[in-house]
């Protein structure tokens, strides 16, 4: 089900309908919220139902045999097994097919010959998230950090929690656990704020990315499209991806308020940053912090020399870029931010950085030169084709409709900038002081948008693929 | 806001308390909603109003294809011959070749086969308005005989370009967009400014359907096809017959054109790998039966029915080379026509 459907509104409706029925036991509505949530994800696929429950039981299981012994070898023992459940179902879902064609090929560049096994795999919608989200529960049992919870229903409650389930923001249990636990206030300033986030989160998705996706497509798809087209595609489909994502995230948000729950933000107008640093404080920050919190720390952070620091970074973001897919496109991407954060940690540390500030549109140009150059590995279908585009952005020749092209991207794009300038200085905390018709007003104006362009070119959201 | 209430007498607690009096909920969700509501009927009377600007169809590749040949057989004052059919007419015939072979000056008016043989009428009958004694000829694929039943969706957006109907859409569906009138607003005035990409290889060769519009324009009707024909795919079946309707509709071309309208019939030709044995006599005995109900002129031109494959792009189109090819041949036997 996704959120951009008829579909999904009736079932939202149906769901608040019936939280309000259940007000007065807290089981009772964690158990409708694990059994909306199946319906919710069950409805792509009723088998990946059962990966969900399988894997998740097993963390359940495995977090109360660490916190129950004080032995290390065995909480390790039922960690590890937590983990290679996990990362073995993400693996063989996932990375089957790249790492066995990745094998193959190897072998090949050394004569050798070796068949692929066939295996038609289908990705569970959100797999990647689920499983962070529930890797992070085990581990901070394990550290000792969080306290394991007893009540399957409510376990599952936080791990399933539909909102959040295929595409984030990936939840940690210290945050999204106990308010499972706990009687909510369903306020009217929370459910004001969510039909606020609910709206700007469609306006994202159905006015800006559906708009912005078959214009990518076009740069991405036409072997003829050179210079220009290619490099107004690159910004387009950052476009696409940012309002396609942060506008889910919104949604996301916007639903768990009106239900009296918080989630984590998950973007804060990221391309407005003036450094690489900044742009990932502020895109999918949920993803950030957790491999900032199990990878990036657990490899020393930076507390073991520049060298190690850097080599630390670089590594974590490959990991992140290979998080996204099975493909190398993807972990060029990451390499290409990792590379980039390494440069302005060196340079922050030298001592032209320290007493030099560069001013803010310089910093923001290279910000987003760098953010774009991923871009274009990312949405490009294979490294040769990432590296024809490159070349295409230099000496192209671009095609008759370039021009018609520019007319069509640039409005966009600065929508996109316009939007995200209007939100860092009107959040939310601001925009509810306002008299109601300010806010109706722009609601409105928003949501008239997204009843116009509803239904037409409707598309999957981008990262329910990862 | 309230405290939280203490815990049921059986140790479970509430699940959640509502605190949603004096928040201005129900003002927010019915002033929105209310407001979207109100614009959505002040813009259904806007789009029915004579204020409306007309639509520059230009929302799909098909609405672009058919709104551009009305123009086309508006304002080519100066063609002495229009051609018109289906996507065979619109693909296969390439005007600059055909004027230079042939010294006659033509328009290609072809447009697509979901519309009917009376539709292709209604084009020529524009073409031929205020004309002396003009020239038309109907250029079909045998697939386009077959065909059991026009669009009513294309032939809406036919009229609504020759001005006769409301501006009619390819998209249409029953959406609350389409009842407030948002639709309509987006094909009469949006889409006057907001280009649309097109999809494949139409998109590779064309990028928008206003550079389309304007390719059209500029190459007087005529459109270039992307693929490659593939001899190995699976294609329809190669038995082409005519459809019952066929009949009403040539008597319905025809009471489309003024008196002395001299017509003509070509039938296009399909990938040699495609073809049956029996195709040939068969598609000239389906033309000498089309050329009666028309009252078209005769003897028929002597063109090919059946072509190499390398010259095809799809069972139906021609490749811009072979239509090249295809139009130097036509052009030829153009010229015998007194």
């Amino acid at each position: 089900m996704i959120f951009n459907s008829t579909v999904f509104l009736l079932f939202f409706a149906g769901v608040t309908l019936l939280f309000w029925l259940v007000r007065k036991n807290a089981e009772h509505r964690n158990l409708l919220i694990v059994a909306a949530s199946l319906l919710f994800y069950g409805w792509w696929d009723w088998r990946f139902v059962g990966l969900l429950l399988m894997t998740g039981a097993l963390d359940f299981y495995a977090a109360q045999r660490i916190e129950a012994s004080s032995e290390k070898s065995v909480r390790k023992r039922w960690l590890m097994l937590s983990l290679i459940s996990n990362l073995g179902a993400l693996g063989f879902f996932k990375y089957w097919g790249f790492f066995v064609d990745s094998a193959v090929n190897a072998l090949a560049s050394f004569g050798i010959e070796a068949s692929r096994p066939m295996l038609s795999i289908i990705l569970p919608a959100g797999i990647s998230f689920y499983t962070f989200q529930a890797l992070s529960y085990t581990v901070d049992v394990y550290r000792g950090t969080l306290k394991c919870d007893r009540n399957p229903i409510r376990y599952f409650a936080f791990l399933t929690f539909f909102p959040q389930l295929v595409a984030g923001p990936i939840e940690r249990a210290s945050f999204l656990l106990p308010q499972f636990h706990v009687t909510r206030q369903v306020t009217g300033a929370l459910v004001n704020r969510g039909i606020w986030l609910i709206i700007w989160g469609f306006f994202m998705k159905v006015v800006l990315a559906d708009y912005l996706g078959p214009l990518v497509d076009l740069a991405f798809g036409s072997p003829s499209a050179g210079g220009r087209v290619v490099f107004l595609g690159t910004l387009a489909f950052g476009g696409q991806i940012y309002c396609d994502f942060a506008g889910y995230s919104s949604i996301a948000l916007g639903v768990a308020n009106t239900l009296g729950f918080q989630l984590s933000v998950n973007f804060s107008q990221p391309y407005l940053s003036g450094n690489i640093q900044e742009f990932w404080r502020r895109w999918h920050q949920t993803l950030s912090t957790w491999f900032r919190d199990y990878i990036y720390i657990p490899l020393g952070g930076d507390r073991r020399g520049t060298r190690r620091t850097l080599i630390n970074v670089v590594g974590t973001f490959g990991l992140a870029g290979l998080w996204h897919g099975a493909n190398w496109t993807y972990i060029i991407w990451g390499f290409c931010h990792g590379v980039a954060l390494a440069v302005y940690r060196l340079w922050k540390s030298s001592s032209l950085g320290r007493s030099w500030t560069m001013p803010w549109p310089v910093g923001w140009l290279l910000t987003l030169s760098v953010v774009a150059t991923g871009w274009l590995f990312f949405r490009a279908t294979s490294v040769e084709h990432a590296f024809s585009l490159l070349t295409a952005w230099w000496n192209g020749q671009p095609p008759l409709w370039a021009g018609s092209y520019l007319l069509a991207v640039l409005p966009a794009i600065l929508a996109i900038l316009g939007m995200d300038f209007f939100n860092r200085h009107c959040p939310w905390e601001r925009v509810s002081q306002w008299p109601l018709a300010a806010r109706v007003g722009i609601q409105a104006t928003l949501l008239v948008f997204v009843v116009a362009r509803w239904g037409r070119e409707a598309s999957p959201f981008i990262y329910f693929q990862f | 806001m309230s405290s939280i209430p203490p815990q049921r007498p059986d140790g479970t607690p509430p699940s959640h308390v509502y605190e949603l009096r004096g928040s201005g909920i129900v003002a927010n969700l019915v002033a929105t909603f209310g407001t979207v509501l109100a614009v959505g009927v002040v813009v259904s009377f806007f789009v029915r109003s004579p204020l409306a600007p007309k639509p520059p169809f230009s929302s799909d590749p098909d609405s672009t294809i058919i709104a551009t040949k009305v123009a086309l057989a508006r304002n080519s004052t100066a063609a002495q011959i229009g051609f018109v059919g289906d996507s065979s007419c619109l693909i296969d015939l390439d005007v600059a070749t055909l004027e230079s072979v042939s010294q006659w000056t033509v328009v290609n008016l072809g447009t697509l086969s979901y519309l009917s043989l009376d539709s292709f009428g209604v084009l020529a009958g524009e073409f031929s308005k205020g004309r002396q004694s003009p020239r038309i000829i109907l250029v079909v694929h045998p697939d386009c005989l077959r065909v059991s039943s026009p669009s009513p969706a294309h032939r809406a957006i036919l009229d609504s370009a020759l001005g006769s109907g409301r501006a009619a859409m390819l998209q249409t569906n029953d959406t609350l967009s389409a009842y407030l009138g948002f639709d309509e607003f987006r094909v009469r005035v949006s889409d006057h400014w907001i280009p649309h990409p097109l999809k494949g290889a139409f998109g590779n060769r064309y990028g928008f359907t206003a550079d389309l519009r304007d390719s059209l324009i500029h190459r007087k009707g005529t459109m270039d096809e992307s693929a490659r024909f593939d001899a190995q795919a699976n294609h329809a079946s190669a038995e082409y017959r005519l459809a019952p309707r066929i009949e009403s509709e040539c008597r319905e071309f025809r009471s489309k054109l003024p008196e002395g309208t001299r017509i003509r019939v070509i039938v296009t030709p399909v990938p040699k790998s495609h073809a049956l044995k029996s195709h040939e006599a068969k598609t000239r005995e389906m033309q000498s039966q089309l050329e009666d109900w028309l009252g078209a002129d005769k003897p028929a031109f002597d063109l090919p029915l059946v072509m190499p494959d390398a010259d095809f792009g799809t069972v139906t189109h021609l490749t811009p080379e072979g239509a090249v090819r295809y139009s130097r041949l036509v052009g030829d036997a153009l010229r015998s026509w007194k």
